[in-house]
């Protein structure tokens, strides 16, 4: 079911191609004649999403292993630190490209691909939070009162520590969805003739030698204005938790 | 000193030989199959099963790592699906023209961001600040391959000012004698001056594209470290005892501040080593990341794995050039003292 407002993002139409913007084409239309106002509209359901979720998982999982880091110390905290570090080795980018074309592409895999990437940030964040929770008073009042470990470390230690990776989240989630949107320019992970804006402006780019700048500009615009707003939460978010 | 030197090299080597083993995993290890990726969606099945026996893949996984192995130690990293021939050779002959384009975006940024964060501090909270700000956040929210367009579109086909996106040459153009084959540095060697304004030219636009989103980082960061040396109390005193602005500057504020830039400089050269897959693609330069995009859409997983090793190491490298960097700047490692490292 579509909004009143859109046109149906994949229905392609020759004799409307390549209209400019216009009152009837917000956006205008490319070269299939495909309404490019109604494609971004709907790639938002995908870029969004696919920022949040990435964000989120890697928030997920990145709390989860540096918890457990930080709280157990000792050889699992060791052997946690090295495997973030060589996650770290590769540039995020590099790393997602690779995964994508081992495991395939598909709306799943390209954010499983860039969750991977993220998470070490996260596992650091946290864990050198727990290590600086533990010293405070309030942790031994709370072993004192006879919390057991498990306890301590979920019930008083985790919202103390979790803050500082909600800004980092939001910063992960404008990042995500450049690098998706990246990977799609590419020709990897979304794949045409899916509305996704990356995918769009890599449609669109071929057509700027011939004169038809609006059916990538849109788009671009969309992406970076959504990574702005992210990086602006993300920004304030941090400054206010740190 | 050396104490120093030599455990960050040791932690280095270990990090290569990680990068190594979790690229072995991420290509052999996950799921899919490895002949059928190689083979292609349209290969039989005897081709298939060809090619997992040329490709060793039929053994067990340990005798495939022993021979991947025994293969890196001699600086193979397998042999290309598409081209056949060796991956190191490729990538190797491909590196020069990456690293060009990667050097003068890094200098551009360097130049671009540090006068702008130092200039945003001083003037903390007034206009030319929020300029800087607005310039910075836009730059780092910017996406590479948009950017890319944009300067094609506005410099190409409206202005006409910058040469299409071609390469590193116009088509037809000679490159000059190579000894580097970093053709702005031939040009210069052998004295052909027009081939060096030309090779600018090409340059250009992928410098502009990567080096105006690098700026970004290294705007931020300086803007931050130089506000937090500015309230350090040492260049307080300095400040009240009437030590001139500009001596103030470079010698207290910025050195201070060189550390935390230095980091993310170090930062800025992963990032580089991505953004070159969409740089290259855009502009089609004749580099790794341009082999790296064509390895990809043909399904070249040899040539894929060579590109991630590459990568991988000259990060490794390049984090270890940021440590002597760290030597160079910081007393507190070069005196080895604790606090430093």
């Amino acid at each position: 079911m579509l909004p009143f407002f859109l046109r149906d993002p994949l229905s392609t139409d020759v004799s409307i191609a390549f209209e400019p913007p216009s009152r009837r084409y917000l956006f205008g239309t490319d070269k299939f004649g495909r309404d490019i106002f109604s494609r971004c509209v709907s790639a938002a359901r995908i870029d969004l999403v696919v920022g949040f979720s990435i964000a989120i998982a890697a928030m997920f999982f990145g709390v989860i292993i540096g918890l457990v880091a930080g709280a157990s110390g000792g050889r699992i905290d060791e052997t946690v630190m090295r495997l973030t570090d060589l996650v770290l080795a590769f540039p995020g980018f590099v790393l997602a490209l690779v995964l994508v074309a081992v495991i395939g592409d598909s709306i799943f895999k390209v954010s499983v691909a860039v969750t991977v990437g993220f998470i070490p940030y996260f596992v650091r964040l946290i864990r050198s939070e727990v290590l600086l929770q533990r010293e405070l008073d309030y942790v031994d009042a709370a072993k004192l009162v006879g919390n057991n470990p498990v306890r301590l470390t979920l019930v008083h230690i985790l919202p103390n520590a979790v803050g500082s990776s909600i800004g980092q989240a939001t910063l992960v989630a404008g990042w995500s969805i450049n690098t998706v949107a990246g990977l799609a320019f590419l020709g990897v992970g979304i794949r045409p003739p899916t509305a996704e804006w990356g995918v769009m402006v890599a449609e669109g780019a071929n057509d700027i030698a011939t004169g038809f700048w609006w059916t990538s500009l849109a788009p671009g615009v969309l992406i970076v204005i959504t990574s702005l707003a992210f990086h602006l939460i993300g920004d304030q978010l941090s400054e206010k938790t740190i | 000193m050396w104490g120093f030197l030599l455990r960050r090299i040791a932690t280095a080597s270990l990090v290569i030989v990680g990068v190594a083993v979790v690229v072995f995993l991420v290509i052999r290890v996950l799921p899919g199959d490895g002949a059928a990726l190689r083979a292609g969606p349209y290969a039989s099945a005897e081709r298939i099963e060809q090619i997992r026996n040329d490709y060793g893949l039929n053994k067990s996984l340990f005798e495939q790592f022993i021979s991947y192995v025994s293969d890196l130690s001699h600086g193979e990293l397998g042999i290309s699906m598409r081209t056949g021939s060796s991956v190191t050779g490729e990538l190797l002959e491909r590196l020069p023209a990456s690293l060009e384009v990667s050097f003068y975006s890094i200098v551009l940024a360097i130049v671009i961001g540090l006068p702008m964060g130092a200039i945003a501090a001083i003037n903390r909270g007034k206009l030319i600040d929020q300029l800087v700000r607005v310039f910075a956040v836009i730059g780092s929210s910017m996406a590479l391959f948009w950017l890319g367009i944009l300067l094609i579109y506005l410099f190409f086909y409206k202005l006409g000012w910058a040469p299409g996106p071609v390469g590193r040459l116009s088509v037809g153009q000679a490159f000059p004698e190579s000894k580097t084959r970093i053709v702005t540095i031939d040009a210069i060697l052998s004295g052909q001056f027009y081939i060096l304004s030309e090779a600018l030219k090409y340059l250009a636009l992928p410098v502009l594209t990567l080096g105006f989103v690098l700026s970004a980082p290294i705007i931020k960061i300086t803007r931050i470290a130089v506000l937090n040396t500015l309230d350090m109390e040492h260049v307080r005193t300095a400040r009240s005892i009437g030590v001139s602005s500009i001596n103030l500057f470079w010698r207290d504020v910025f050195r201070n501040a060189a550390i935390p830039i230095t980091t993310t400089i170090g930062i800025v050269f992963g990032y580089i080593l991505g953004g070159n897959v969409i740089v290259e693609f855009l502009f089609s330069w004749p580099g790794v990341g341009r082999y790296a995009y064509v390895a990809i859409q043909n399904n070249d997983i040899d040539a894929i794995q060579g590109f991630v090793l590459l990568v991988g190491i000259l990060y490794v490298i390049m984090n270890l050039v940021i440590d002597f960097v760290y030597l160079l700047i910081d007393p507190r490692v070069r005196l080895g003292s604790k606090q430093g490292e």
